[in-house]
């Protein structure tokens, strides 16, 4: 099986770091970081991803920025966006850990790992 | 209403006036001649006013007197502003059998401080019945030039001179009173206005601290997943990320609470660096939900200053907040800059004569922090202190802001001045304090 590309666009790069090793210590993930969200554009279209962890509140560019950006870009407008923030709480979560929130659909940052893992699985076969 | 050349004069009791209340006097002489005599003067005073005269021939028998008409109960109410006059005026000769001189005038006066005295000085003595006036007895009489209209305006007008001063001294501690409840008003203002900005900072608070909760959870599930091995290099490096992460989310935390404390205040020596770094790190949601960029030039050996960390963070929140919310619209810049000198060389042409604590040749250490929003209208510079006034729109704050941040400065013998900057658009806040110097 093909090991799935994840691009995880995070400041906060301490987060990022640690989702990078436990997504790939599954073994079914290839992660890259990218901390700067001004950097998010050029380093998703040389790392081609096929889904992306984004990150809402950022320096620079925010979470809102970069998908319509990555909507602008005919390469990169199909690739199946995640978002992640601790803006939500776990608490605000449903069984399936998502937090329904104003139309949007995202994960909480402090969420069980496995659940996280659950939650990009689903989203990379179209489930959500 | 002007009332032209009319004064109005208190009228004195006499015969036209009705019949006046005795004046009530303690004739401290030990000299039976001279108090005769005292005793004669005042019969034979041409007016309707009547004396009652008692006598005490030492220091100790007057005391005793004084005490046995007291008003006052031993545990006398402090706030009860109903002075206690056993007398409405005393005689006092200086030369007592117990004691002399200014002894004698200290004693009673201590004891009966809001009666007027009046001093009896013999021939020997006139230079120490000036210096008890000069101490606040109401007037002094040569025991052989006493005569009687003089001694009843010698009684009359030392009664009234010291009706004055009681009033006055009432006055004065009403308003003592008042400036006490109104300087714990005044804290418990700074407290509700923190207590407000930390309703605003919760949610920004509670996505930083979320973040290295976040780190931490992957962290373990990274632990969970892999066989233990303390060598394996990834696994120092996770445990080194989870470590950090929980200072983090710790000394965010450490920051709420630290800054929701309600101590008065407390003065430490701190770094101001530190305290920037901290304020930065508590609204560090507005920075980045506004998109601010932050740019610190923060001088690496900065004196420490003498502060309540605690107010001074509330201080820099508050004005990182107000620079952020100026630029509300498109990211702007927030510039932090410290440094340190004496007070002339920093700035000579900010005129030093502003400066109420820091003295000229005072090392202090500045702090500027700069916003690139729309500055403050010029019509508003000298308003922006005042209790109450503000600049944004209805809701969006409540007024007391910068008034309780001067307040805070003020507190800690800083000054702040708010201008706007003369090269680009936007306001600049300068902070000076008194460095710590060893």
């Amino acid at each position: 099986m093909n090991k799935k590309r994840i691009l995880v666009i995070d400041d906060d790069l301490q987060f990022g770091r640690l989702t990078q090793l436990t997504l790939q210590a599954t073994a079914n993930f290839e992660v890259s970081v990218q901390s700067d969200s001004r950097k998010a554009i050029e380093t998703a279209r040389e790392f081609k991803p096929d889904l992306i962890l984004l990150d809402i509140l950022m320096p620079g560019l925010d979470g809102g920025d970069i998908e319509r950006l990555l909507e602008g870009d005919p390469k990169l407008c199909e690739v199946p966006i995640l978002v992640v923030s601790a803006i939500v709480s776990e608490n605000d979560a449903g069984p399936d850990g998502l937090v329904q929130s104003g139309g949007n659909v995202m994960v909480p940052k402090t969420i069980d790992p496995s659940m996280l893992i659950q939650c990009i699985e689903d989203r990379l076969c179209g489930k959500i | 209403m002007k009332s032209g050349s009319q004064k109005l004069e208190k009228p004195l009791p006499l015969k036209s006036s009705p019949q006046p209340e005795a004046i009530s006097i303690l004739c401290i002489e030990d000299n039976d001649g001279d108090f005769l005599i005292m005793e004669g003067q005042l019969e034979s005073t041409n007016s309707r006013q009547k004396f009652n005269l008692c006598r005490a021939r030492t220091a100790k028998e007057a005391l005793t007197l004084i005490s046995e008409r007291s008003t006052k109960s031993s545990n006398g109410s402090e706030r009860d502003l109903t002075f206690d006059l056993p007398f409405d005026l005393i005689f006092l000769d200086l030369s007592l059998p117990d004691s002399v001189g200014v002894d004698t005038y200290e004693l009673i006066a201590n004891e009966v401080p809001h009666v007027p005295i009046i001093v009896l000085s013999g021939s020997t003595d006139r230079d120490l019945a000036l210096e008890m006036v000069q101490r606040g007895a109401q007037d002094y009489l040569p025991k052989d030039h006493i005569f009687p209209e003089m001694l009843l305006r010698s009684v009359l007008y030392s009664i009234e001179r010291q009706k004055d001063l009681n009033s006055l001294e009432k006055l004065n501690l009403k308003l003592e009173a008042t400036t006490e409840k109104l300087k714990s008003a005044q804290m418990q203002l700074i407290q509700a206005e923190k207590l407000d900005s930390l309703g605003r900072l919760a949610a920004g608070v509670a996505h930083e601290v979320r973040n290295p909760l976040g780190a931490l959870r992957m962290g373990i599930s990274y632990l969970k997943q892999r066989e233990a091995n303390v060598d394996d290099p990834s696994f120092q490096f996770v445990f080194k990320e989870m470590d950090t992460a929980i200072v983090r989310a710790d000394s965010i935390i450490q920051g709420m609470l630290d800054y929701s404390r309600d101590d008065s205040v407390s003065l430490k020596a701190v770094n101001p660096n530190q305290l920037i770094e901290t304020a930065l790190s508590l609204v560090q949601y507005e920075i980045t939900t506004h998109k601010v960029e932050v740019k610190k030039s923060l001088l690496p050996k900065l004196p420490n200053i003498l502060v309540d960390a605690s107010k001074m963070e509330h201080v820099f929140i508050n004005l990182f907040s107000n620079a952020i919310q100026a630029m509300a619209d498109e990211g702007g810049k927030l510039e932090i800059t410290t440094q340190c000198g004496i007070v002339d060389e920093i700035k000579r042409d900010e005129g030093v004569r502003d400066f109420v604590r820091i003295r000229k040749q005072d090392e202090v250490v500045l702090i500027e922090i700069r916003d690139h929003g729309p500055g403050i209208p010029v019509d508003k510079v000298d308003r922006i202190f005042e209790p109450f006034f503000t600049t944004k729109p209805t809701g969006e704050g409540t007024g007391l802001g910068l008034s309780i941040v001067k307040r805070i400065v003020d507190l800690h013998r800083g000054h702040i001045r708010i201008r706007n900057c003369e090269d680009s658009p936007g306001a600049c806040v300068s902070l000076y304090f008194k460095a710590i110097t060893s």
